[in-house]
């Protein structure tokens, strides 16, 4: 009987966990969907897509390398309303070069490159208004 | 007892999908300006820190490289394609991610130079090693049917492969996959500095020669997204090691780099990265660096 029970309630643990999964990657789906928009059809994709589930005060960091010459742009989105990701970039040496802060906390900024270098991308909740969510970072570039 | 330990559980299995169910949650507090602060030099920070996804590094698109081989003038060269008739030669799955990589830049070198029967060749391979791989809903008929509809329209097409290469790198993260999307990468990367390194001495473009010495970053980026896979499979750990070969070639290239402030044009949501970088790359290096990539290279279409 207790073996029944042990197994029920692992099953259970299981299923609720596997539905949680799914359920916070079909979030991600829909907020990746929407931060999509900010890319009109002049920017190509760079392949891939950014997610992160935040809480709190975490951050998502991620390194990229910026060609020389290249106009990109950076879309970074939590939640279904712009204004819920703050999103810092810096050089190598952490320099910054940009602050969504500065500017309303913006859903997607464009960057000119001049010279080839790598960037970080930093990114956390704006804790004003949202404690916890899914973060999306695309990237696109202009061909 | 058991009531007690099955309660106890079961307010774990709530607690968990609590803390990842409330994502979103919005607090009623209205949102306040936040202060503007001055561009500054941080110390770098390693507590609080969320790796996204466990992996922090990203790899250039293949795209943005062949659209420099084409500005630098060069003319098209079929032969530093892959042939799709080695498809069927792939038979595990990180040959066919590998491959499914190169022929990803291959299509994305052809679209580029409009060469359209090459083109849908390489969608039509691409489609079939994601099908092998298991992500053939992404490739499926209808993407096939809308590439060769718009053949002519380079702009378009370019967009529906750079948009099937990031639904099937969302895919196979979602479904935990992440070796295959890693190795995808990749494959796409080695490609890409095959026909850099092929084309760089017969055009003597300094821009493609410089593209060439800037993989000095990308290079420790790509070992780094490599390295969580290396006990995966021996073709993993040797890849790893022969890529380290490459790094080491690279380590005497002088990349140098010059922080400038930034200009930021708020009207237009931009900011002007000013920058200055400036690779400095030995004849040698270069050919050396073309030696290896050919062999690595040759390991996996072989």
């Amino acid at each position: 009987m207790k073996k029944i029970n042990l197994l029920y309630t692992s099953i259970l643990f299981l299923s609720i966990t596997l539905f949680s999964v799914k359920e916070t990657q079909a979030q991600c789906d829909t907020i990746a969907t929407i931060c999509n928009q900010n890319f009109t059809k002049e920017y190509l994709s760079d392949g891939q897509e950014y997610r992160a589930l935040l809480i709190n005060e975490q951050t998502a960091e991620f390194h990229l390398t910026l060609y020389g010459g290249s106009i990109y742009r950076f879309g970074a989105c939590s939640g279904m309303n712009s204004g819920n990701l703050v999103f810092r970039v810096y050089d190598q040496d952490y320099n910054e070069i940009f602050s969504n802060s500065e500017h309303e906390l913006s859903p997607y900024w464009d960057f000119k490159v001049n010279s080839t270098l790598d960037v970080i991308v930093e990114a956390n909740l704006n804790q004003d208004k949202v404690n916890s969510g899914c973060a999306v970072l695309l990237v696109g570039f202009k061909p | 007892m058991l009531n007690k330990v099955n309660v106890r559980i079961g307010l774990t299995a709530l607690s968990l999908i609590f803390a990842i169910a409330c994502a979103e949650s919005n607090k009623n507090e209205q949102k306040e300006k936040l202060p503007n602060e001055e561009p500054k030099k941080v110390e770098k920070k390693n507590s609080n820190l969320f790796e996204v996804e466990g992996k922090v590094f990203s790899i250039p698109s293949p795209i943005q490289t062949a659209f420099l081989l084409k500005e630098a003038g060069t003319d098209y060269r079929s032969s530093l394609l892959n042939p799709t008739e080695k498809a069927g030669n792939y038979a595990t799955t990180n040959q066919r991610a590998l491959n499914l990589g190169i022929y990803g830049a291959d299509l994305g070198y052809a679209t580029i130079y409009d060469q359209s029967q090459d083109a849908i060749s390489y969608m039509a391979v691409s489609r079939k090693m994601s099908s092998e791989l298991g992500i053939d809903g992404l490739f499926n008929e209808v993407l096939l049917s809308r590439f060769e509809a718009n053949i002519g329209n380079q702009d378009s097409l370019l967009v529906l492969v750079s948009d099937a290469f990031k639904k099937a790198d969302q895919y196979l993260k979602n479904n935990e996959q992440k070796t295959i999307s890693v190795l995808i990468l990749a494959g796409g990367w080695i490609e890409t500095l095959h026909f850099a390194t092929n084309l760089a001495k017969s055009s003597g473009s300094e821009a493609i020669r410089n593209r060439i010495g800037e993989q000095k970053i990308t290079i420790k980026n790509l070992i780094n997204l490599l390295l969580p896979f290396q006990d995966d499979s021996p073709m993993t750990s040797n890849l790893i090691n022969q890529l380290n070969e490459l790094k080491d070639i690279y380590g005497g290239i002088e990349f140098s780099y010059t922080f400038n402030p930034p200009t930021t044009i708020a009207e237009e949501k931009t900011t002007v990265i000013n920058s200055v970088s400036k690779v400095d790359m030995t004849d040698q290096e270069l050919s050396d660096i073309t030696d290896k990539i050919e062999e690595i290279r040759n390991n996996i279409t072989n």
